[in-house]
């Protein structure tokens, strides 16, 4: 597997305008993404996760726009191009999967009408050929009988099926990026781990990129080679799974892990993160954590710059913790 | 550990929806057509027994019948065959005033913290409504009371005279916790109470729900698809799968020595923080349309170990252990 | 913003009527069919009153039976909306909350009543029940309640599959209650834009009988029985008996539904929410 950097994004910025003010919702996001990678972009509600794969993308909506910063794709800075460019890009080098494959899929049309469309969006192929691709595509995901499938409708389809339709559509043109937005939440937990085994098989096979968007720390801990810990609109923590997750040195990434049931002792209160997430709008000034942090000092009223932790593994504190958790075997 | 007498006891709860066959297709029927009957088992001759103070976690995934049986459990349905008791008596025999007691006692918490609250009342009245109603409180003492329920579940009291809208998603579930307190109850059932919160405020929810178990004496029935919740919280837990019961054993047995193929891949998929990258071997298959269960055992299409014997005859509840039993004809062998 | 200045501007002159018009249209004293016929901008033969829009074939002046003939239109069209909305809404609240039966029963027979043409049932009714006030508000509410029955019953079908439904079961809560105080102010929204529309259909509806001579009497004239009155009279260039009237009604059509409108782009947001 080449070490070829895919996805690079730097400093983006996204903004908000609206009646009272310019609220900023995406601040100074950056990460590296290789080919095969995947990595896991962690954050609960109100953490900019999703709105991070939208600027990417390319897909926010009046009033929201890219403010600034570079989304490099294999080289390519996405935000120089005009929107017949970025039209030509999506679905072709980069694709999405919504946590809602009925999002992604028209109800009214069959799957087969679909993943055609899909393919011949970007290549001029027959439609034989695209059909090849397609239960090509299928097969890849795990879905047997690819040909009665096509004809099928998406209501015709359970949950489960109709996300790994939404995988093997945006699979089809070979991307180099996928970013798939909470795929798996609304999933039952077996099913959501044959998911997981076919995007793990995938990403080995085809040297795609992955970016899983999630509030699930443990799907990413069995999934992703690195992880992106997102609060407030910041990456404050960032690096190898196993380096984060053994030593969460922001609090809030340490304070997330030891909230988890699995790692508490059982019938005994749950460790808690005391305070609420604040609102986009009336961001504390400085490190937006500080106010529920308990190690905020003086100093936390500016706004922290990454650290490096260790090989692989930056944190944006000023003063993060700098033991292992020791809670995982 | 021993618990006090049973609270509430489902005995043979069998709840179907759908429809029988109408006239029209009942007079095709005589002339060579095969329409049948189309019912849903969401239930299927489920047995339930919680103690006084106990906390018995229900899971299974979508289709296992788990919600319908909460809502049969607190009565807001009602079961085609089976009987509902309460503190040893049947609900269908109860005088009216006894019943209308009951009803006030099991009281249920619901999943969608938006869905589960009027937006058109403010939380004092929300909270209110149904003690002032019911006669348990004076309309006078409206504010008082609200004011002491809030501190219960920990919402600042600023916040009575506000709409739903106004809250957090955590705020809402507490909303709905304090309503369903507002009435006294002894017996909760959760629907996937968490379920739709973010993980730090689903710590800070857990936390309140072990608090009022300790403070009030509150016995629970915690339905959750989240083994690892129900693990930290239940003294028992129920494992269905569609519409049956397939394993029920206290926390510690079945975490430890769990029986069902079925639990066992619950368990495998159960959400836990690790350092290396799992290899996911997952159970093949969809879980089945509960229209059309699978004949005999309804997991053997995806279960690993499934004989011939398990497509023909549905395996039956058997105790494998003190206080365990499994559903699974692998146990009947040796 | 149009429509509603227009609607403020009409529903005043409306209810101030008496004060703002030279003459009482219904008071056959006051009418003097010498008048009869005269031009808009003409004074009366005793010279006592310009008649700014002109007068009908009976003297009346136009001007004074217009602003007495918008103020039927609006409180017939105001209390056989509001009459039909409360049966409606009660209706429909009770098929949805109940189900079953009872829901096919209401459901059928506002199909039925759907399926008839609305001007149809009316003048059957008053047919048979003759003209008056009274009663043509009466047949409006019976060919108009169907409609709000089955807005609020789609309505009220979605919020009873809501959780704060269970929860008011849950909480053990009187049928009434959880009609009226839970499920009633969650419907309240597709009702209020339909109601404000229909009363402009309930306005046509009674100028078209009255055209048609089967509203009010001749002596209180609404604006459809004074279209009617000077429609033989279009084509010999005395326009001004018909087109006046049609215009006022014109007007005051386009301005409800002005209002309507933009009462429904307001409430919509929140619907969705």
């Amino acid at each position: 597997m080449t070490a070829t950097t895919q996805l690079k994004v730097e400093n983006l910025v996204t903004e908000f305008v609206t009646r009272d003010g310019v609220v900023r919702a995406l601040d100074q996001v950056s990460f590296e993404l290789r080919a095969g990678q995947i990595m896991g972009l962690v954050g609960e509600s109100g953490s900019g996760k999703s709105l991070t794969g939208f600027s990417i993308m390319g897909l926010l909506d009046a009033p929201g726009r890219v403010a600034s910063g570079r989304i490099l794709l294999k080289g390519q800075d996405l935000r120089t191009m005009n929107a017949e460019q970025l039209r030509q890009m999506r679905g072709n080098r980069m694709a999405m999967i919504f946590q809602d494959p009925m999002m992604t899929l028209n109800p009214v049309m069959k799957i087969s009408a679909q993943m055609i469309e899909a393919i011949q969006a970007h290549r001029p192929v027959s439609k034989q050929v695209a059909l090849d691709a397609c239960r090509a595509a299928l097969a890849m995901v795990g879905i047997p009988s690819p040909d009665e499938r096509l004809q099928a409708y998406p209501h015709q389809f359970s949950g489960g099926m109709r996300q790994r339709v939404a995988i093997a559509i945006a699979l089809l043109n070979q991307p180099d990026v996928i970013i798939a937005d909470e795929p798996t939440t609304a999933l039952d937990v077996t099913i959501q781990g044959q998911i997981l085994a076919e995007v793990q098989k995938i990403c080995r096979q085809t040297g795609t990129s992955v970016i899983w968007i999630t509030h699930d720390l443990s799907v990413v801990s069995g999934l992703a080679d690195h992880i992106s810990v997102m609060y407030a609109g910041r990456i404050v923590e960032q690096g190898a799974s196993d380096a984060v997750l053994a030593n969460p040195s922001h609090p809030y990434t340490r304070g997330l892990i030891r909230s988890v049931p699995a790692a508490n002792p059982p019938n005994q209160p749950l460790y808690q993160i005391p305070g609420m997430t604040p609102a986009l709008s009336q961001l504390p000034k400085g490190c937006a954590f500080s106010p529920r942090c308990e190690r905020s000092t003086q100093a936390c009223q500016e706004v922290p710059l990454m650290t490096p932790m260790g090989e692989d593994h930056i944190a944006r504190c000023f003063h993060p913790y700098r033991e292992p958790l020791g809670l995982m075997s | 550990m021993s618990h006090e007498k049973p609270l509430l006891q489902l005995a043979g709860m069998t709840k179907r929806f759908g429809h029988s066959v109408d006239p029209l297709h009942r007079l095709l029927n005589k002339l060579g057509a095969s329409h049948r009957d189309q019912y849903v088992y969401a239930v299927n001759d489920v047995n339930l027994t919680v103690s006084s103070k106990e906390v018995v976690g229900l899971v299974g995934e979508s289709g296992c019948g788990k919600s319908t049986l909460g809502r049969l459990a607190v009565g807001l349905l009602e079961p085609d065959a089976g009987t509902r008791s309460w503190r040893g008596e049947d609900v269908k025999l109860m005088p009216a005033e006894a019943l209308r007691k009951t009803r006030l006692s099991v009281q249920m918490i619901f999943q969608d913290p938006y869905a589960s609250l009027n937006p058109r009342r403010r939380a004092v009245d929300a909270v209110t409504e149904a003690p002032i109603h019911h006669g348990l409180i004076a309309a006078s003492d409206k504010k008082s009371f609200a004011q002491s329920l809030f501190a219960k579940v920990g919402l600042a009291p600023e916040m009575m005279e506000r709409y739903p809208h106004q809250f957090s998603g955590g705020q809402r579930s507490r909303l709905g916790i304090a309503r369903a307190l507002a009435v006294n109850p002894e017996f909760l059932v959760c629907d996937e109470a968490v379920a739709a919160l973010d993980v730090s405020i689903q710590a800070q929810v857990l936390n309140l729900f072990m608090k009022l178990r300790a403070d009030l004496d509150l016995t629970y029935l915690f339905i959750s698809h989240d083994l690892g919740v129900v693990r930290h919280l239940a003294d028992r837990v129920v494992i269905m799968y569609l519409g049956r019961v397939v394993e029920e054993g206290t926390g510690g047995e079945i975490f430890a020595r769990a029986n069902h193929p079925y639990t066992q891949a619950l368990l495998a998929e159960m959400p836990v923080i690790r350092l290396e990258r799992k290899t996911y071997q997952p159970v093949v298959g969809e879980i089945p349309s509960p229209m059309h269960p699978p004949s005999g055992c309804h997991f053997h299409p995806r279960c690993p170990h499934a004989m011939p014997r398990c497509t023909t005859e549905a395996p039956l509840l058997r105790e494998i252990a003190p206080g365990h039993r499994s559903a699974c004809h692998l146990n009947d062998g040796s | 913003m149009v429509g509603l200045v227009v609607l403020v501007v009409l529903v005043i002159a409306a209810i101030f009527a008496p004060w703002l018009v030279p003459q009482n249209p219904y008071d056959l004293a006051q009418l003097d069919i010498l008048d009869g016929r005269l031009p808009p901008w003409t004074r009366s033969g005793d010279d006592k009153m310009l008649f700014w829009l002109g007068t009908d074939d009976q003297g009346r002046d136009m001007y004074s039976a217009i602003i007495y003939g918008m103020r039927i239109s609006l409180g017939v069209g105001l209390i056989s909306t509001l009459g039909a909305l409360l049966i409606g809404m009660t209706l429909g609240l009770t098929a949805a909350y109940l189900g079953g039966k009872t829901d096919s029963l209401i459901m059928r027979i506002v199909d039925i009543q759907l399926s008839f043409p609305t001007i149809l049932i009316a003048l059957i009714l008053l047919a048979v029940f003759g003209q008056g006030l009274s009663k043509i508000i009466i047949a409006l509410i019976t060919v108009q309640w169907a409609y709000y029955a089955r807005t609020v019953r789609s309505a009220a079908l979605v919020e009873m599959g809501k959780e704060y439904i269970e929860a008011a079961r849950c909480l053990d809560l009187s049928h009434r209650r959880i009609i009226f105080a839970h499920l009633l102010p969650n419907c309240m929204a597709p009702l209020i834009v339909v109601a404000a529309m229909q009363i402009a259909a309930a306005i046509a509806l009674e100028a078209t009988l009255s055209f048609l001579g089967l509203g009010l009497p001749i002596t209180e004239p609404s604006l459809g029985l004074l279209i009617s009155n000077g429609y033989s009279y279009l084509m010999s260039g005395k326009y001004w008996i018909s087109f006046f009237p049609g215009v006022a009604l014109l007007i005051m059509i386009v301005s409800i539904n002005l209002v309507a409108d933009r009462l429904r782009d307001i409430l919509n947001p929140r619907l969705q929410k």
